[in-house]
């Protein structure tokens, strides 16, 4: 068991350590811009090369790396180009509201996904199945920002019942807080949920195939029990390995979201970084959101190992 | 319920389950249904284990699963009846005979690994069927899983409870299964060729705890196999079925001690004793008839090598000895 | 091993079901200017935000412009942007798995293990910081969708190879020393098509997706261009007064991206569904 968990951690390191430079590369990858990003178009060739120099913009990329990861292990992410204060602040203070608008949202896509696929797979090639897998497309073919849109103009503007946007911080005012993540949540849910439900379907399909199932209809099982008792878990195995992927996804969404219903969260300081050539800013926030996905990947992956008894077994 | 259990059989045994006429379709799209069991009939006693034998092919499982519900996808029951204790299981609506799987009828499946449910613990799934039609408490269930395990041969029973399927042998998932078949104490127990994954050493195991237990138990098996070798020394009557029909069926002795049918005879001399089992019997040249080939007479002859002009026509089934049938014209 | 031979067209209805679609939004792009009642770009001081009309059938923006004429204009960034990142994908891609399949060993090790990592980014995200580095403009919008398909198509292509080679007949023909690259394009590149296509299909509906959201951010097409996505973004500002500036390349957008992922399942049905990795 402890080996597993040790296993998949030595992994990680490395995925993460490629991960940041490719993170790194993408910010750099045009040399020369960010000075002239910062300064305007306008900008003097001596202003451009002292911007360079004063934050270490003129030494090799290798190097520049090096010191930034090296101070990001630290968790310090630099000062920002635009009011010199500290990045990595700001950055811890945004985490949370990230994590808990993608975590609701993945719920809610859960949530949808599970019963439908669920149902899907069991009428496999039925109209019922047909109907489910067209919603599943649909769902997932739902543009998310125009969805938004769509919910704040029905549900806040129209109907008045919920907020158009913005953020209060749980520990201040948990039901204000819930009333605004509830149409972010929705948006992004429903969207990924499109997957996850034709990945349920495909997990549920498969494990009615298997023979346990006719031995446990051998029994005298019922349905639901069949349901309960022996597809279910079976069919989450595959699944929460693919929904990992996923949430990925799902996270990435959230750089839209946050910006469409103004949340305060590590989406919206990508965008503060892309618009203000903040590339303090742009690299922490999105190292973080990165971090997000590969740790949710990490743990979602030992989560389907521990309910497969097989894996837990060959690593104990 | 009395009318139905007369006395009969051989050893007077009183008939437990009594097949007629059944008829097995496979339906298919813009064609008419092919027949994968015809008229089948046949007779399993209390206390009594019969063979059912035949290649892959021959209708043999499909007739087995058809008594408990468990038919794929479009293949269904057409005509025929099954009568057990006075009732005809053909008739059962999905409620009842859910009540009769697993506590009146069970089933010991092929392969063992895969029939076993790889995320649930082997305790757990001996004791389901105790657990579906029963209100009996946990701890009891637990004991009783136990106790089965032990019958079956289990070593360290209460420990193993514990275990996932992929950590028993393949052996040990048999018996497992086969514990989980006993575990309501059924009268009857539809064995599909529940050695045929395991290797030559535990296949003999299996067949001594099925006779043991037959023993111990008092109940009857109805064993598919496409082993001669095995069915010899466990049956007391068999049924040798080809294409969909039983082209042989009587005593052990008189089957065995006298085979009527060129099918048997091909059989008994492509019977495996060491290495193995092949699925396909390739001693007979040739191949069983799909269930959509219609053929005009016997259904061997294109494969039997006493082929005569009167098997254009399609033989009955004949009684030739007492209790010892045969679909054959030359026997 | 003809891609036609795999055809199971009893399943065909799907792809016959949305071709229409597929072909309206085709067509609408490529004869915009003759279809489009109005000039996209024509403001009109004398309606602006007014709803849908018998003169306007979606209205007009804020500075009364025709939206269904702009609608139909968009649909040519949308496609030309998800052919072509599509096509930098999937030839990319392709190449980078046939070349992980065909080396194997540590080329295979390599690759592979960095198009996981590049996989893992929340692709969105990481279009967003290409455009920031690239400069916002369309072309570096298909240049930066299509970096990030790469790793898709070369994983799907690579197993699909990778099966390939694996099959004995071409086992012995290695063996035997026929040509690696006759091989390679006369076994292997054909069956890795099949599964390419599918892939390409539900690879564009989500170009024009990743493309409308970049364009929504504003970071793809700049304005006064036309793009579903910076239009449902200048209409949230007047969602209250006048839904329809949102509503109508919204829906454009969803119904294009729906057809092409339902041609998809349909092309995924169609060919066997055993090919893909």
């Amino acid at each position: 068991m402890l080996r597993l968990v040790l296993g998949r951690l030595a992994s990680f390191v490395p995925t993460l350590f490629v991960a940041s430079v490719v993170l790194f590369l993408a910010v750099n990858v045009v040399p020369g811009s960010a000075a002239r990003s910062a300064l305007g178009i306008q900008a003097t060739p001596q202003a451009l090369k002292r911007f360079e120099h004063q934050h270490g913009l003129d030494r090799p990329l290798a190097v520049q790396y090096v010191e930034w990861a090296g101070k990001a292990l630290q968790g310090d992410f630099g000062t920002s180009f635009q009011n010199a204060v500290a990045v990595g602040p700001e950055v811890r203070k945004r985490i949370p509201v990230t994590l808990q608008l993608a975590g609701m949202a993945f719920l809610v896509a859960i949530a949808i996904a599970v019963p439908l696929g669920l149902i899907a797979g069991f009428r496999h090639q039925t109209g019922t199945d047909g109907v489910l897998t067209t919603l599943a497309t649909l769902f997932g073919s739902t543009p998310n920002f125009w969805f938004a849109t769509l919910l704040i103009y029905f549900f806040s503007l129209r109907l008045g019942w919920l907020p158009t946007g913005g953020y209060t911080p749980y520990l201040e005012d948990p039901v204000a807080n819930l009333q605004g993540m509830l149409l972010p949540c929705i948006a992004l849910g429903v969207v990924s949920s499109g997957l996850l439900i034709r990945i349920m379907r495909t997990a549920v399909i498969e494990v009615t195939f298997s023979n346990f199932i006719e031995t446990a209809r051998s029994k005298g099982v019922s349905n639901v029990r069949l349901v309960t008792a022996h597809v279910v878990r079976n069919a989450l195995i595959p699944f929460f390995t693919v929904s990992a992927v996923e949430f990925g996804f799902l996270v990435g969404s959230v750089v839209i979201i946050e910006e469409v219903f103004r949340i305060p969260g590590i989406g919206s300081l990508v965008l503060v970084g892309i618009i203000n050539r903040d590339y303090p800013v742009l690299l922490a926030a999105a190292m973080s959101i990165t971090v997000i996905v590969l740790v949710v990947n990490l743990i979602v992956d030992l989560a389907a190992q521990l309910i497969d008894p097989r894996q837990v077994q060959v690593a104990r | 319920m009395a009318e139905a259990a007369k006395p009969s059989g051989r050893d007077g045994g009183r008939t437990l389950l009594a097949v007629e006429g059944l008829q097995i379709e496979l339906e298919r799209r813009a064609q008419p249904p092919a027949p994968i069991a015809r008229n089948v009939s046949l007779r399993v006693d209390e206390g009594e284990i019969v063979g059912l034998i035949g290649e892959s092919g021959s209708g043999k499982t499909v007739t087995a699963k058809s008594l408990i519900g468990l038919l794929p996808d479009r293949i269904r029951v057409a005509a025929g009846r099954a009568m057990y204790r006075g009732r005809d299981l053909f008739a059962l609506t999905p409620q009842q005979m859910r009540a009769v799987r697993g506590a009146e009828i069970s089933l010991i499946p092929q392969d063992a690994l895969h029939a076993l449910n790889p995320v649930q613990v082997i305790g757990r799934q001996v004791g389901e069927p105790v657990e579906v039609h029963t209100n009996r408490p946990a701890a009891d269930i637990r004991d009783l899983v136990v106790r089965l395990l032990e019958r079956v041969r289990t070593p360290d029973p209460r420990a193993r409870a514990g275990d996932y399927p992929h950590q028993f042998s393949g052996g040990m998932q048999q018996r497992a299964l086969t514990a989980m078949a006993l575990s309501m104490e059924p009268p009857l127990i539809l064995a599909d060729e529940p050695t045929t994954a395991l290797d030559v050493t535990i296949q003999a195991e299996i067949i001594a705890l099925i006779r043991d237990l037959r023993a111990q138990t008092g109940a009857s098996f109805l064993f598919i196999s496409h082993d001669l070798g095995l069915v010899s020394s466990l049956c007391d009557r068999i049924y040798v079925m080809y294409a969909g029909e039983i082209v042989e069926s009587g005593a052990r002795d008189g089957i065995f001690g006298r085979p009527r049918h060129p099918y048997t005879h091909a059989l008994m001399g492509a019977a495996p004793r060491l290495l193995g089992n092949p699925e396909r019997l390739s001693t007979i040249p040739g191949r069983i008839p799909q269930p959509s080939e219609e053929m005009a007479g016997c259904r061997f002859r294109d494969r039997c090598p006493r082929v005569e002009s009167r098997c254009a026509a399609p033989p009955a089934l004949r009684e030739v000895a007492e209790g010892h049938a045969v679909r054959c014209w030359l026997a | 091993m003809t891609i036609l031979r795999r055809v199971n067209w009893r399943r065909y209805g799907l792809v016959v079901a949305t071709l229409p679609a597929v072909l309206l939004v085709f067509l609408a792009s490529a004869f915009a200017p003759v279809i489009s009642p109005y000039d996209p770009y024509a403001l009109d001081v004398l309606v602006m935000l007014e709803g849908p009309s018998a003169g306007h059938l979606l209205g007009t923006d804020e500075l009364g412009r025709d939206i269904l004429s702009r609608v139909i204009q968009a649909s040519r960034t949308s496609i030309v942007v998800g052919l072509v990142a599509v096509l930098i994908g999937a030839s990319g891609g392709t190449l980078i798995g046939m070349l992980a399949a065909w080396f194997g060993g540590a080329v295979d090790a390599v690759l592979m293990r960095f198009m996981d990592i590049v996989f893992c980014f929340p692709a969105i995200l990481l279009a967003v910081i290409l455009m920031a580095n690239l400069g916002t403009s369309v072309l570096n919008a298909m240049l930066a969708i299509g970096i990030i398909f790469i790793p898709g198509f070369a994983r799907l292509t690579r197993a699909v190879a990778q099966t390939v080679q694996r099959q004995p007949f071409l086992e012995a023909a290695i063996c035997l020393g026929v040509p690696g690259r006759r091989i390679v394009t006369r076994e292997i590149l054909p069956n890795v098509i099949g599964p390419v296509l599918v892939e390409a299909a539900v690879a564009f509906s989500y170009a024009v997706l990743l493309e409308s959201a970049l364009s929504f951010l504003g970071l793809g097409a700049q304005p006064p261009e036309p793009s579903w996505g910076n239009m449902i973004n200048t209409g949230r500002g007047f969602i209250d007064q006048a839904p329809w500036i949102s509503l109508a390349p919204g829906a454009a957008l969803f119904l294009t991206v729906f057809s092409f992922n339902l041609l998809g399942d349909g092309l995924r049905d169609v060919l066997d569904p055993k090919l893909r990795g």
